[in-house]
């Protein structure tokens, strides 16, 4: 146990390192740089800015540098939002992405995972037939159609909830939490559903049948582990992804979350933001595997064992 | 429907069946896997159930554990202890289910809960039906694995179904089944996924056990050699149909009905090993399909009759055996 995590944080770190080195390279590959688009200015005042930013030495010593500062858990400056370092740009997005997804999360596994069970236990019936509704609503309808229709009705019509923004507690949460949900509810829904009914279908399930224990014995003592185990697989990636923040629904809800940063950080070139940001993302992603693999390694003994 | 030769002492069996038949509906309509099938066991017997893949041998045994898949049904009837397994409500059927009544499937190594050790996937039926402590009926469970030979029967009972081989893995398939001490035991090729060495050995120990707490076995298989080891009685199934039944002695030595004849031509003998090529039964099994009004066995029979596009009527054929065949009416 203990040396299992050891080795994947160990793994976890390196693959961190090889972002780290790509996401370096390709971003000084992209032609244009941070202070390119201020012809304004003149060339002694770029050459002084880039010098204060380090951007006139050679890009093997900015990586040492940039890596160095790493270590020391420093992401560098800003080089669009001046007087602000990436460390502090990324602590001001990313509670509030945190809060967003971590709601989300909670929803979408709580409800879709209900709704996959209530289809796969009654199927064919009506609540089998409204989670399907609901899923294939949720994974055809893009956030930014969803995001806008749902402002308009619960905001601007019912006036029940604002509109955007980030200064009315719950309240500020309830849509962006909603629309960032609705997806991954369905997704859920409709993976939940069809794992259970490919372990009802299972040797073993039989073989539980006919020990004549019920079925309601079968569901949870037989059925359920099995149905679970890719619902987890999925669920550990896709937290990272909701954790970190959407871009969409930061955008749609004008939430200061880390996730406007990268957009607005990857069109100004703000080399060291993006770079953050990325391993930050890496970060949890990383974390969230290795979450996934404790819980698979839990519920299943041929995972833990190996085999 | 023809009416199957009404067996005696119908009242002293542990197991009736009475026109069994097994349906399955599709798109096209449906498929009848057994038909008619009358057979009577009782109490401790064994009675082997011999035929090809897909004379419906294990759709029988699942339409007596209420395990047919979700378009299968039973119909006629099945009378365990006097009890119609097949109108059974499901409750109720359940009580039978894993106390007096258990299966051994046929894949080893898919029939075990992955997830949960060996130990406590044994002692569930007798917490479930006799309200056994669960320490008690943990303790249970390992005399059982040890009395199946499992080696370390204490720690293998914590472990888990992977950490088996196939063989040891049908063993406590088989300690699980006889476990609860069940009236009767329906075994489905308990031993067709098992090396050869193994299989023996499996059977014996099946035997042994079931012998001393008086269980019944209904055993389903497509090997003589099997049969000859512990069947007291065999019926000969094809095409869903019993083709001819009797004690297992006369059915091994002298078996009368040309497809039942092809089946022991066609097994391996040891004084035989000069034989270039073991023979065959030309043609291949009919499976699915509409029932036909003839013999199904006739499309490959080499003795055919012109009788033989109406069903022959399942007969007395001597003492304490039966026919379906207009080969022997005739003579």
């Amino acid at each position: 146990m203990i040396p299992f995590v050891a080795k994947r944080l160990w793994n976890g770190l390196l693959t961190l390192a090889a972002l780290a080195s790509l996401t370096f390279f390709i971003m000084r590959l992209a032609p244009g740089g941070p202070f390119s688009r201020n012809r304004k200015i003149s060339p002694e005042v770029q050459a002084n800015i880039e010098a204060a930013f380090h951007l006139d030495e050679p890009v093997v010593r900015q990586f040492a540098r940039y890596i160095w500062g790493l270590m020391r858990g420093d992401l560098g400056p800003s080089t669009r939002f001046r007087d602000y370092s990436v460390n502090d740009l990324i602590a001001s997005g990313l509670p509030t992405s945190l809060t967003i997804g971590f709601w989300a999360i909670l929803v979408a596994g709580l409800v879709g995972i209900a709704l996959g069970l209530a289809g796969a236990l009654r199927r064919n019936g009506w609540t089998d037939y409204a989670a399907g509704t609901i899923g294939v609503i949720g994974i055809a309808i893009p956030i930014f159609i969803i995001g806008p229709l749902m402002q308009a009705y619960f905001s601007v019509y019912l006036g029940w909830l604002p509109v955007g923004g980030w200064n009315e507690g719950w309240r500020s949460l309830v849509l962006p939490v909603l629309v960032l949900a609705l997806p991954n509810i369905a997704y859920i829904s409709r993976l939940t559903r069809s794992s259970l009914i490919e372990s009802q279908r299972e040797n073993h399930v039989r073989t539980a049948r006919a020990k004549g224990i019920g079925p309601t014995r079968v569901l949870w003592g037989h059925v359920m582990t099995g149905a679970l185990l890719p619902v987890i697989a999925y669920l550990g990636p896709a937290c990272a992804a909701l954790i970190t923040g959407s871009i969409l629904i930061e955008t749609v809800f004008a939430l200061p979350g880390i996730g406007r940063f990268f957009v607005d950080a990857a069109l100004n070139r703000d080399y060291p933001l993006v770079m953050g940001i990325t391993l930050v993302y890496g970060g949890f992603l990383i974390v969230f595997n290795i979450l996934t693999d404790l819980v698979r390694g839990w519920l299943d003994p041929r995972v833990r064992h190996g085999t | 429907m023809a009416c199957e030769t009404p067996l005696t002492q119908m009242n002293a069996n542990l197991l009736s069946l009475r026109d069994l038949s097994v349906h399955f509906a599709h798109r096209g309509g449906q498929t009848t896997v057994v038909d008619r099938v009358s057979l009577d066991l009782a109490a401790g017997q064994v009675l082997g159930i011999v035929g090809e893949s897909g004379s419906g041998k294990s759709q029988l045994l699942f339409s007596l554990m209420g395990l047919l898949a979700g378009n299968g049904r039973a119909s006629g009837r099945a009378l365990f202890e006097g009890v119609d397994l097949l109108s059974l409500p499901p409750k109720a059927l359940d009580r039978l289910r894993g106390a007096s009544l258990s299966m051994i499937f046929q894949d080893p190594m898919t029939s075990l809960n992955p997830y949960t050790r060996i130990g406590d996937q044994l002692a569930e039926g007798l917490i479930h039906h006799q309200a056994v402590p669960r320490a008690q009926a943990l303790a249970e469970a390992v005399r059982m694995l040890d009395r199946v030979r499992i080696p370390d029967a204490a720690r293998a009972a914590r472990r888990y179904p992977h950490e088996f081989s196939g063989g040891m893995r049908q063993r406590v398939m088989i300690a699980m089944a006889l476990l609860v001490k069940p009236k009767l035991l329906l075994a489905d090729e308990p031993t067709t996924a098992l090396d050869v060495t193994i299989q023996a050995q499996v059977l014996d120990l099946m035997s042994e056990i079931a012998s001393e707490t008086g269980t019944a076995i209904l055993f389903v298989t497509h090997d003589l050699g099997v049969v000859a080891r512990i069947c007291d009685r065999v019926a000969v199934l094809y095409g869903g149909r019993i083709m001819e039944d009797g004690p297992a002695e006369t059915m091994l030595t002298s078996p009368a009905h040309p497809y039942a004849r092809g089946l022991l031509a066609t097994t391996p003998r040891m004084d035989d090993a000069l034989t270039p090529r073991l023979p065959t039964i030309a043609g291949t099994p009919r499976s699915g399909g509409a029932m036909l009004p003839s013999c199904p066995f006739a499309p490959r029979c080499g003795a055919r009759l012109p009788a033989c596009d109406t069903m022959p009527p399942l007969r007395p054929f001597g003492p304490e055996r039966r026919l379906a065949c207009h080969l022997q009416g005739e003579t």
